[in-house]
């Protein structure tokens, strides 16, 4: 589990935090520098959008965290409800403010609100079903809907990424809906706990910084 | 099999007109009902043509994916109250934020697929909704999770409704990447030059076997197989070879324990871009060989509904089993290579009532389904 922003990233199970005043870009260079984790080339960072960036680099995290330097056949499954309304807004607008004659392709292709799910899939070789889910259940919800997905599937991992106010909250649930690689089980309950817990950490982190 | 669910109705709204019917007559007459685009400017490029829904009653007063939506809801089976209801769409109602931009209004719009989920949700008078959204493969990756729900027992009915609407935000970004054909697209056509914009709604329901026996409905069709993977090679383009498609294909094979040669016909994406064509061919080439199986495409004659086609191709599936072929490739001049014994522009009969349904979408999204007669 990993939660992301643009001044931190924490990882739940190993206590490992980052910390950095550049944004996004300055937290992967924290991550990179520190060898404390599994490296990953993410090579498509640098062109990508600031939500894709975040799906990346909590993708990153939460698989280091479950102690994986891959995520194989794992789905992606994004959430928040936010979909991809500042990038439509940004595209559209430079579309109009420019006379409507042409868009520019590198603002339409962040459009989708499966766009940084799939830049995260592309820069860790993820294979699994990628989609945008929303209900109106919030993480209950999702969770349910990756333990239906996952089981479905006769198992694997799924990576759960919801976004939402700039930061980014990535779970790696294994069939059953059980957190990978932890010492006891989690259910849902306890991953809106910690979730809330995180949400609440991060605040205070924001606030130190 | 036994578990496996059944499709029970289907509604579709295209540029053919309403109705499964009507559409099906449209491929089999090879009709193309593509029209210059006057709903917005095309600036640069006059002339070039989209397949929009002929629909005088639209008066602009909510969104044209509510209004093509709550059409298609006038004819859905009455259902209990707790079906649960799928929405496949990828930008949903865009036409009211480009509204917010181009009139310079001040309030902020809700986002666009979540605001068409709840106006949906109405429309249906449904408690449950849940929105799918995987770039132009939303409509089978949301069949597939409905067909999930109701063969694990979660779920016993699914509305499952996908719609998309030709917006100049969407035409404008297709044409910056170069992928629209001026003059009208031509699926697995050795010329063809790009993809024609399209728009559409789309509803299946979807039942369990133990449903459709006790509550007496119409058994139109089943959907036996489903699997979904991910290129990750590139944000627009897909792997050339078409890897993961194949391996999506493979799967559902062999978890239905069919082989390639007792499938009947595929449904493609077939959206008539170079790549993606290319990629398809070279996909159902790897898996199928020489046991070539009759292909088509619904995007000839309606065009690309981006969240809205792997619903029509499902309703299109349904239609094929029942008559037992597939319709004449709309557009086709000559086949591209590759697909010489795959599309044709005449009607294709169907060794077995089994086929295959493909979608593919922006960042190598692959979501596959198989659809059989109901024995």
């Amino acid at each position: 589990m990993a939660l992301v922003n643009s001044s931190h990233a924490l990882m739940m199970n190993r206590g490992l935090s980052f910390e950095s005043k550049d944004g996004v870009a300055g937290i992967y260079q924290e991550i990179i520098s520190s060898k404390s984790i599994p490296l990953m080339r993410l090579d498509n960072f640098r062109r990508a959008g600031e939500k894709a960036r975040l799906a990346m680099i909590g993708s990153m995290l939460a698989l280091a965290d479950a102690g994986l330097s891959t995520g194989g056949n794992a789905a992606i499954i994004g959430w928040g409800g936010e979909e991809s309304m500042a990038e439509n807004r940004a595209y559209f607008t430079d579309y109009a403010v420019n006379g409507r004659f042409l868009g520019r392709s590198q603002l339409f292709v962040g459009t989708l609100p499966s766009t940084p799910l799939c830049e995260a899939a592309i820069c860790l070789n993820i294979h699994g079903p990628v989609y945008y889910f929303q209900s109106d259940g919030g993480l209950d919800a999702v969770l349910t809907e990756a333990e239906s997905l996952l089981s479905s599937k006769s198992g694997g991992q799924a990576l759960l990424l919801g976004a939402g106010c700039g930061e980014l909250l990535a779970l790696l649930l294994e069939q059953s809906g059980k957190a990978h690689d932890y010492s006891h089980s989690l259910g849902i309950d306890d991953m809106s706990g910690i979730y809330h817990s995180l949400k609440k950490e991060a605040g205070n982190c924001s606030k130190r910084g | 099999m036994g578990n496996s669910p059944v499709i029970v109705s289907a509604d579709l709204i295209t540029a053919y007109g309403h109705g499964l019917d009507q559409c099906w007559n449209g491929f089999m007459s090879q009709q193309r009902p593509f029209t210059p685009i006057t709903r917005f400017p095309t600036t640069g490029i006059e002339g070039v043509v989209a397949a929009t829904v002929p629909d005088s009653s639209y008066d602009g007063s909510l969104s044209l994916a509510g209004h093509l939506l709550g059409k298609t809801a006038k004819t859905t089976l009455e259902l209990p109250a707790d079906t649960e209801l799928f929405l496949a769409t990828t930008v949903g109602e865009i036409d009211l934020m480009e509204q917010e931009i181009l009139l310079h209004r001040t309030e902020k719009c809700a986002p666009t697929c979540g605001s068409l989920l709840a106006r949906t949700k109405a429309i249906f008078d449904k408690k449950h909704a849940s929105l799918i959204s995987a770039a132009c493969a939303s409509g089978n990756m949301a069949l597939a999770r409905a067909a999930a729900k109701i063969q694990a027992g979660i779920i016993e009915y699914a509305i499952v409704a996908g719609c998309d609407v030709v917006s100049e935000f969407v035409f404008s970004g297709f044409a910056s990447l170069g992928a629209i054909d001026l003059k009208g697209t031509r699926p697995y056509d050795r010329d063809r030059a790009g993809l024609t914009l399209g728009e559409a709604a789309g509803v299946i329901v979807l039942a369990s076997e133990d449903a459709t026996h006790r509550d007496g409905l119409p058994r139109l069709a089943r959907l036996t197989g489903w699997n979904m993977t991910c290129d990750a090679v590139h944000i627009t383009a897909p792997r050339s070879d078409g890897l993961q498609l194949v391996n999506a294909i493979r799967n559902i094979l062999k978890t239905s324990g069919i082989t390639p040669s007792e499938i009947g016909g595929i449904i493609g994406h077939g959206t008539g871009t170079v790549f993606n064509d290319s990629m398809e061919i070279n996909a159902l080439n790897a898996v199928f060989n020489e046991n070539a199986r009759p292909l088509f495409s619904t995007k000839g004659g309606v065009g690309h509904t981006l969240g809205a086609a792997g619903i029509i191709q499902a309703a299109a599936a349904v239609k094929a089993i029942q008559e037992m072929l597939l319709p004449p490739q709309t557009g086709l001049r000559e086949p591209m290579p590759g697909a010489e014994h795959m599309v044709s522009d005449q009607a294709q009969k169907l060794a077995t009532p089994k086929i295959l349904s493909l979608n593919t979408g922006f960042g190598g999204i692959n979501a596959v389904l198989l659809i059989e007669e109901c024995s």
